[in-house]
């Protein structure tokens, strides 16, 4: 188990080597001179600008700055934000908690609603709730976000006043971003969750164990379901990514101070290593959330051998 | 010149400046009609986190407006357009023009308990004029050569040449206290200390800024009610990005004034329980200006674009009537703003003399297509605006349809601001639909003074005008020099003015005498919430 | 035990049908047996009909200013009544499903061209060229579709073309990985290693041999990408970032029109309601596709 473990990080540190270098040339491919652009509409001199770019180390030579900045990476330090002028590191701390928030509970809505759908619509195949639930699901496939969300606002809070509008760190106040980025998400999971379920119906052993004469509840909860959930375990470290991005369109809708909101204004502003703070450490977290899915899956996968 | 240049532009938030003015009629005063309460937040939204709340710092219009509550200024302007007492008693300006001495008010203490005193305001003025602080809105102190503070209640301001614009820039430079930029260092601008009537709460970061009131605070400034502390307790600021959630927080009653959204105006106008407060004479100066290319340098183009603009129209469909049209090359609210003026060296609506402006400029339609061409070629040109403003590019769609009238082919097209400067610097732009915030009649050298905010300008008579109204420090006498100035450019359509937009805020009923000075700045100080 | 068939091609070629059932008609008839594909067509027709026949069908052009009194509501003469230029929200929804389909095809064509091209290369030759092409596709797996999207946009500038680009910049590694993966399950394949005996070369292969079999899967996955493209696009154009005023695309209108949420809501709802629509449809023909082509699930 610990050399299955070792040996997945160890494979995991190349990609993210690759991820740091694409995060680099990011900003070195930017047409035009980042400093001219950050300065730009703002009253400078010749010599400022000069001395930005000097401060950014934006006068050495490319592969001069990549060693510089892997290595400031290296020691958790990501530069200091051009607009804010303050650690990176400190800006994506103060907003990845909120986001990592509305991520797990969207996750929660996702899984939850995807699961009883998904299974609902397995064990009543083609009937009216297995059409039903794949409706509701493609419907949620298809929804604009940021549409929903509006709309979302527009009901709950304002025509009903059941959720306060600002979020006030409350877990009411992630009710409504929740529920918008996680019925969306759930549509995905449903799918998944019923052709997984159709297929271990469909296996010997549910059939043996239907032969034998055990009631079909336990059937369901010993076999079928159990089994089903192993391929959901990889959906869900999937959907994580999907769930850090919903955050990018959400968040501003929900005035969820999170790393989505951070990063639209960040692009917008075209602060570049707050940018490149933001990229990596998305990119990361997520490369992080599937090697954990991959070492669950092969705890909870007999078939999958540990050696 | 490109210091000055980058003053103006775009729309609200992000874009710059805090607002200087020399505005004569902004606002009615508020007349109280019940007795003020103490206590209570105000709770309202902005629209992103400010970079910084340090003067020297940051040049963010949304920063400044936190940053008037928190620090106090040497003077005012009044609604005369004339600077008034604050911090400054007093003070005397030399035979030369060159030299300012301010009596500075004795016993005003920072919120750390410190003294605001000469010594600390020449600590303010030298930290900008420092090359090495970067201060962005270094620009505004014009010629300022040195600050000296021979004693505890004086301040002497020493300039190189002649320069009328300082007292109205003075809005840029809240005095903040020296201790605290020591103690705090890099990080002042997130742990701000003034004199105001308002002292820094707390900053939690992306999500809300608050503000406390001073207890100990005595309000010399004439033009507000309250000579007193504040009645507010607390001023919290919301961040939220997203206009219609402001909205939709404001009407659930979780927000208690907000920057009303030009397209909710008349229904929360028509709301229970909101009104809507308008400053109609506002420092706001929408313009199409043109490039130094064909054919934008034929002075019959730009004429003909000038009579062909329907401002009223434009005032009411993109503006949904919450603009006021504007035929002067300077905002409505500035001092030398003159109706009578404008209308008449100006260019009201008229098709058909637009028309002929075309045709003596040497514009025709030969062809027969529609299309009016000059050397046998059919003009077609690129209005440009900046985005993610939805009443820029409606203008320009319907500014658009009034030349397609007079036989000009026209695109519309945005462009982020950011990318808009280097087009319009290279003429990459032939003409654009441009809105500056500036108060100071100085937004004439601003925007005209050679080579122009654009690079476009190169105009020697017209820098001679501009060099008089700049140095010109007695204000009558000024606002003389500056309507020869906005005669010229009429004359020679140098730009074509639209409209001045209206700043408006919708406020809960229960929160009163919310207004503006005449510098279009919040006065929260006399803002008081009932129950 | 290989049949040595003597003509290379003509054994390659002949999988093609296989994997759209005995002729392209029955094909057909199969699939619009299902319901969802029934429904996803009629709704797909329109648009396409909408947008070959714009001109005819719209009352006024997309861009008309003043074509009605602004911000009148839906009524008989302005069916999805007017926005607050008074231009005819109809004319603009029916343009702008040029767009929407434009979009779609762009992106996912320039997806294909990317994605299937590096799995093929990746599944057929194996080994290193594999091993680098796959990691340089999980590195950018790694980064969220939308993030990079607008990483990338944020860098060109905003507007449709450099948003269409950077959509497909960001999305074409699913191609890579159903291609490559579908590409080993057939690389050993008789026939295939027949060709290689036969003297093909390895594009020849590739082509003929290889390409038609894992086409059921490009298609597939294909008809997902494009509403999924849609949607991101016009998240985009919601952020600012993508098409630009006054084009009439939906994710633009329907971010012209949010601040009217309250004041004029069908300006938000019925670009929302046009966009959730198509994206629907393309959503369930990717489906029934799916169902269709998919063997494994074809018999439940």
């Amino acid at each position: 188990m610990l050399r299955f473990l070792l040996r997945r990080v160890v494979m995991m540190i190349p990609v993210w080597f690759a991820i740091l270098t694409l995060v680099f040339l990011m900003r070195a491919l930017v047409p035009g001179d980042p400093v001219e652009i950050m300065f730009f509409g703002r009253a400078s001199s010749p010599e400022v600008v000069e001395n930005m770019r000097h401060q950014l180390g934006l006068d050495q030579p490319l592969y001069r700055q990549y060693f510089t900045y892997v290595g400031n990476v290296l020691q958790g330090d990501l530069g200091t934000s051009i607009t804010t002028k303050r650690p990176v590191v400190d800006e994506i701390l103060d907003r990845y908690p909120a986001t990592l928030q509305l991520a797990l509970a969207s996750l929660t809505v996702s899984v939850v609603v995807g699961l009883v759908a998904g299974i609902l619509a397995a064990l009543y195949k083609d009937s009216a709730i297995d059409t039903l639930a794949m409706a509701f699901s493609i419907a949620g496939l298809s929804m604009p976000a940021f549409w929903f969300g509006l709309l979302m606002i527009y009901f709950f809070s304002v025509k009903l006043g059941w959720f306060s509008v600002i979020p006030d760190g409350s877990l009411k106040s992630l009710v409504l971003p929740a529920l918008t980025l996680g019925l969306i998400a759930s549509s995905i999971v449903a799918r998944l969750v019923r052709s997984a379920m159709l297929e271990v119906l469909g296996q010997d052993y549910i059939r043996t164990a239907r032969s034998k004469g055990l009631s079909e509840p336990r059937i369901m909860t010993g076999h079928a379901i159990r089994n089903a959930l192993l391929p959901i375990v990889t959906i869900v470290g999937l959907q994580f990514g999907g769930l850090l991005s919903g955050a990018f369109i959400i968040e501003a809708v929900f005035a969820w101070h999170g790393i989505g909101e951070l990063g639209v204004q960040a692009f917008a502003k075209r602060d570049f290593p707050l940018t490149q703070g933001i990229v990596l450490v998305i990119a990361s977290s997520y490369v992080l959330v599937n090697l954990v899915v991959d070492v669950l899956y092969a705890m909870l996968d007999p078939r999958v051998s540990l050696s | 010149m490109k210091l000055l240049g980058s003053i103006g532009r775009g729309f609200s938030l992000m874009t710059i400046l805090a607002i200087l003015a020399m505005a004569l009629t902004p606002y009615s005063p508020v007349v109280a009609q019940d007795t003020p309460v103490s206590g209570g937040t105000f709770r309202t939204a902005i629209s992103e986190e400010p970079d910084q709340l340090d003067p020297a710092n940051t040049n963010q219009l949304l920063a400044s407006n936190i940053m008037n509550n928190i620090y106090d200024r040497l003077v005012y302007i009044g609604e005369d357009g004339l600077p008034k007492p604050w911090v400054a008693e007093s003070w005397a300006i030399s035979e030369d023009n060159l030299t300012i001495t301010f009596k500075i008010r004795e016993g005003i203490k920072f919120h750390d308990g410190t003294d605001l005193d000469a010594e600390a305001v020449k600590f303010n003025f030298d930290r900008i004029l420092d090359p090495a602080t970067a201060a962005p809105n270094k620009a505004f102190l014009g010629s300022l050569e040195s600050v000296e503070a021979p004693d505890a209640t004086t301040a002497v301001f020493k300039f190189a040449s002649p320069y009328a614009p300082f007292f109205t820039n003075l809005l840029s430079f809240g005095i903040v206290s020296p201790t605290a930029v020591e103690t705090y260092g890099e990080s002042f601008g997130r742990n701000p200390v003034g004199s105001g009537p308002f002292m820094f709460g707390s900053w939690d970061t992306g999500s809300s800024i608050t503000l406390t009131k001073n207890p100990d605070y005595v309000n010399y400034r004439e033009d507000d009610l309250n000579r007193g502390p504040a009645y507010i307790d607390e001023i919290v600021y919301n961040v939220i990005s997203e206009a219609s959630t402001q909205t939709a927080a404001f009407e659930a009653g979780e927000l208690d004034m907000i920057s009303a959204p030009r397209e909710d105006v008349a229904r929360l106008a028509a709301t229970e329980g909101i009104s809507i407060v308008s400053l109609e004479e506002s420092n706001n100066l929408n313009f199409i200006e043109y490039s130094a290319n064909e054919p934008f340098r034929n002075e019959a183009f730009r004429k003909a674009v000038s009579y062909a603009i329907d401002r009223e129209s434009i005032a009411e469909i993109a503006y949904l009537g919450n603009a006021t049209p504007n035929q002067c090359p300077i905002p409505i609210g500035n001092a030398a703003y003159d109706a009578e003026l404008c209308a008449q060296y100006g260019y009201s609506y008229d098709l058909e003399k637009a028309k002929r402006a075309l045709a003596d400029g040497g514009f025709v339609d030969s062809d027969g297509d529609g299309i009016v061409e000059l050397n046998g070629q059919n003009v077609v040109v690129t209005l440009w605006s900046y985005a993610p403003y939805p009443v820029q590019s409606k203008t320009i769609q319907l500014v658009q349809a009034d030349l397609n009238q007079i036989g000009l082919q026209v695109e519309v097209q945005t462009v982020e601001f950011g990318a808009m400067q280097p087009m319009l610097e290279t003429g990459e732009i032939g003409f654009d639909y441009m809105r500056w915030t500036y108060a100071d009649q100085s937004i004439l050298s601003a925007l005209f003074k050679s080579p122009g905010w654009t690079g476009q300008m190169d105009d020697p008579e017209l820098d001679k005008l501009l060099e008089v109204a700049d140095t010109t420090v007695d204000p009558e006498a000024r606002i003389e020099a500056t309507h020869q100035v906005m005669i010229y450019i009429l004359e020679n359509a140098l730009i074509s003015p639209v409209v001045s937009d209206w700043v408006q805020s919708a406020v809960r009923d229960n929160v009163h005498d919310y207004h503006w000075d005449a510098l279009n700045t919040e006065r929260l100080i006399d803002v008081w919430i009932s129950n | 035990m290989i049949m040595a068939p003597p003509d290379s091609t003509r054994v390659l070629s002949g999988r093609l049908q296989r994997v759209v059932g005995s002729s392209p008609l029955t094909f057909t008839r199969r699939f619009f047996r299902y319901r969802q594909a029934q429904i996803a067509g009629i709704i797909v027709l329109v648009l396409i009909l909408a947008a070959i026949f714009a001109p005819f069908i719209a009352p006024y052009t997309p861009d008309e200013v003043r074509a009605g009194k602004p911000l009148t509501p839906p009524n008989r003469a302005y069916l999805f009544g007017t926005d607050d230029l008074g231009r005819d929200m109809f004319s603009r929804i029916i343009y702008g499903s040029r767009i929407t389909l434009r979009i779609g095809l762009v992106i996912v064509a320039v997806e294909v061209l990317i994605g299937v091209t590096v799995g093929l290369v990746a599944g057929y030759f194996g080994g290193w060229t594999d091993a680098i092409l796959m990691r340089f596709t999980d590195v950018m797996l790694a980064f969220p579709g939308i993030m990079l999207a607008l990483a990338i946009v944020a860098t060109l500038g905003p507007g449709l073309t450099n948003a269409i680009f950077a959509v497909a910049l960001a999305s074409w590694p699913v191609f890579a990985r159903v291609v490559r993966s579908s590409v080993l399950t057939v690389r050993e394949s008789e026939y295939i290693i027949a060709g290689k005996l036969l003297g093909a070369s390895h594009f020849q292969i590739i082509w003929r041999g290889i390409l038609p079999n894992v086409l059921a899967p490009i298609i597939v996955l294909a008809s997902l990408e494009f509403p999924a493209a849609v949607l991101v696009a016009a998240a985009l154009s919601f952020l600012g970032l993508g098409a630009q005023p006054p084009t009439p695309e939906w994710g633009a209108l329907l971010t012209d029109a949010r601040n009217y949420i309250r004041s004029a809501p069908y300006l938000i709802n019925i670009p929302g309601l046009a966009i959730f629509l198509t994206v629907l449809a393309f959503n369930l023909l990717g489906n029934t596709l799916r169902d269709v082509l998919d063997p494994r699930l074809r018999h439940r």
